[in-house]
């Protein structure tokens, strides 16, 4: 049982009493982060080899992805179109690595691990994530202005009671930016995982028959788009609230 | 006690804690879903075929298939051999116990708050039958997202059953009943408030068809936040999985103990709260979606004010384990 503790939140560097927290260094997700560039990089390369005005198919379905997204970044901004197209690329290579990271999945074999289950990946999307909202958020305002909003709406009433206030909503605020890098994460970690078990123990039940074949393309196809959609609208709403 | 006798204990108790503390949400939140297709055929009598079809969907993917994982639990738990039956004692009993609260706990949320999605899809359909297609589509994925903290209450209630020891241990007995806890109660407040959250987007969609894009697309949001507590439970059972060097004694069993509770039971109220600032929320900005940035920040900093108590109860949880 230690073991699935440290499997999951602390790691052992092997041959030191070295401690890596929150999953360490995993090949399998390396190597599979790796795998799920490749085939992105691929498709992206099939897709946009030959492009025409009468789009032939893989065309038609990549600008069908493109252009929705683009829709959602510049809705969910509201600036000028033009400025948006900066958070663009994040917010929709976040999803197209994902979604693929999610149905790697799919595939037969052990060596096979979504990226996604490894809580290294997912923390550090995470971050990465919460980390521009910070920063694009200090762009925006400034520092002070930053700084302000942790301290709390009541902060800019007059008065001493606003100020007091800030006492206790300046915390919560930074625990709160603390909670959302925390939540984004093992949100994903936790829903992939729990996928990933849940199909083998079921399978292991009914001997393989007939029920995983629905299961998997449920849990590997449904819930892994739901998840990476939410993580990278999640991202998104952290910017657009952040730049505001 | 004979270990046979040890054995039927816990497995008896914990059969029957998973399904009987998972089957009431399930069995509410179809109720309502059924509710609420009967008041919907009362003002549409001719929308039969498409009013049952809602109900019915509605049923089976939100309480449908949340009342299917305590069940494979409980049949785990009834029939998966223990690892040295010679030697079964107070861990076996208290890992089966502590799986059976987990699961059952936590799909009780998760089965009442998908009622909500598809009491206001039933709704929805009788105000518009030719919009079913997309507030069905949504419905599913609304009460999808809102069974994720079963799905972690799962991962929690499986590792349990798979780890367990032979003999009796009180820190590991604190540990298996701490983590069932934690995850449990702490899906449960989560479950209902992300279901609340998807029923407000839901009933929007309903009500402003045209702007079901957006509606749609906070109403993942609103739900994702309202999920928070389930992840702090999450993380205080892994965090607990960690302890088993702790000194044995019943200081360490009152220590994991409490961490459990005090991360399960402290995300409930903030879990349902969080889900009721997302339901309104939600309809207001399907209503006025040129207000949607102002509507979504007061939501998130209304949703994030709510859930100090859940952060309360993180911080107190670590601290009974680390610095007590």
């Amino acid at each position: 049982m230690d073991d699935i503790g440290e499997r999951y939140i602390l790691y052992y560097l092997p041959g030191t009493n070295l401690e890596i927290p929150m999953g360490g260094v995993n090949p399998y997700t390396v190597v599979n982060t790796l795998v799920v560039m490749a085939v992105l990089w691929g498709l992206m390369y099939a897709a946009t080899r030959r492009l025409s005005a009468v789009p032939n198919r893989g065309q038609a379905a990549l600008e069908w992805v493109v252009g929705a997204f683009d829709n959602l970044v510049a809705s969910s901004l509201e600036m000028d179109r033009e400025k948006n197209r900066r958070f663009f690329p994040l917010i929709t290579g976040m999803f197209l690595f994902l979604i693929l990271a999610n149905f790697l999945g799919f595939l037969p074999g052990p060596w096979f691990e979504e990226p996604t289950a490894d809580l290294s990946t997912t923390l550090g999307l995470g971050i990465l994530g919460v980390g521009i909202a910070v920063v694009c958020g200090i762009a925006a305002k400034g520092i002070w202005g930053y700084l302000e909003e942790l301290l709390g709406p009541l902060w800019q009433q007059p008065g001493i009671a606003g100020k007091i206030s800030a006492l206790f909503f300046f915390p919560l605020n930074v625990v709160g930016e603390i909670s959302k890098v925390l939540s984004i994460s093992f949100r994903l970690f936790g829903n992939i995982v729990g996928s990933a078990v849940l199909l083998v123990v079921i399978s292991h039940l009914v001997f393989y028959l007939v029920l995983p074949i629905g299961l998997l393309f449920f849990f590997v196809f449904f819930v892994g788009a739901i998840q990476a959609f939410v993580f990278a609208m999640l991202t998104l709403t952290y910017i657009s609230v952040a730049i505001k | 006690m004979e270990p046979q006798t040890l054995e039927a204990i816990g497995r008896i108790f914990g059969a029957g804690i998973a399904v009987g503390l998972g089957g009431i949400g399930a069995g509410i939140g179809m109720g309502m879903v059924a509710a609420s297709g009967d008041e919907g055929l009362m003002r549409q009598p001719t929308q039969n075929n498409a009013m049952v079809r809602t109900m019915l969907i509605g049923q089976a993917v939100g309480g449908g298939t949340v009342s299917v994982f305590p069940l494979v639990i409980a049949i785990l738990i009834l029939f998966m051999p223990a690892t040295d039956p010679e030697m079964v004692g107070g861990n076996f009993v208290a890992t089966m116990i502590g799986a059976g609260l987990a699961i059952g706990l936590g799909s009780f949320g998760s089965g009442l708050g998908c009622g909500w999605p598809g009491a206001t899809a039933c709704d929805g359909v009788a105000r518009n039958p030719r919009k079913i297609t997309p507030i069905t589509l949504r419905m599913v994925i609304g009460q999808a997202v809102a069974q994720s903290p079963t799905i972690f209450a799962m991962v929690i209630a499986l590792l349990l059953l798979f780890t367990q020891q032979p003999g009796t241990d009180v820190v590991h007995i604190g540990i298996v009943l701490g983590a069932g806890l934690a995850i449990g109660a702490g899906a449960l407040g989560p479950g209902i408030g992300s279901g609340i959250a998807a029923g407000g987007g839901i009933t929007g969609i309903g009500k402003w068809p045209q702007n079901q894009d957006v509606t749609f697309r906070n109403m993942l949001v609103a739900q994702a936040v309202c999920q928070t507590p389930a992840i702090f439970g999450l993380l205080v059972a892994f965090v607990l999985f960690t302890r088993h060097a702790m000194e044995p004694g019943w200081t360490s069993l009152a220590q994991l103990l409490a961490a459990g509770i005090a991360a399960g039971f402290g995300g409930i109220g903030a879990g349902i709260g969080s889900g009721f600032a997302g339901e309104t929320a939600c309809e207001a900005i399907a209503a006025r979606v040129r207000s949607e940035n102002v509507i979504l920040r007061t939501m998130l900093t209304g949703q994030a004010v709510s859930q100090t108590t859940a952060v309360y109860a993180l911080v107190i949880a670590l601290v009974v384990l680390y610095i007590v």
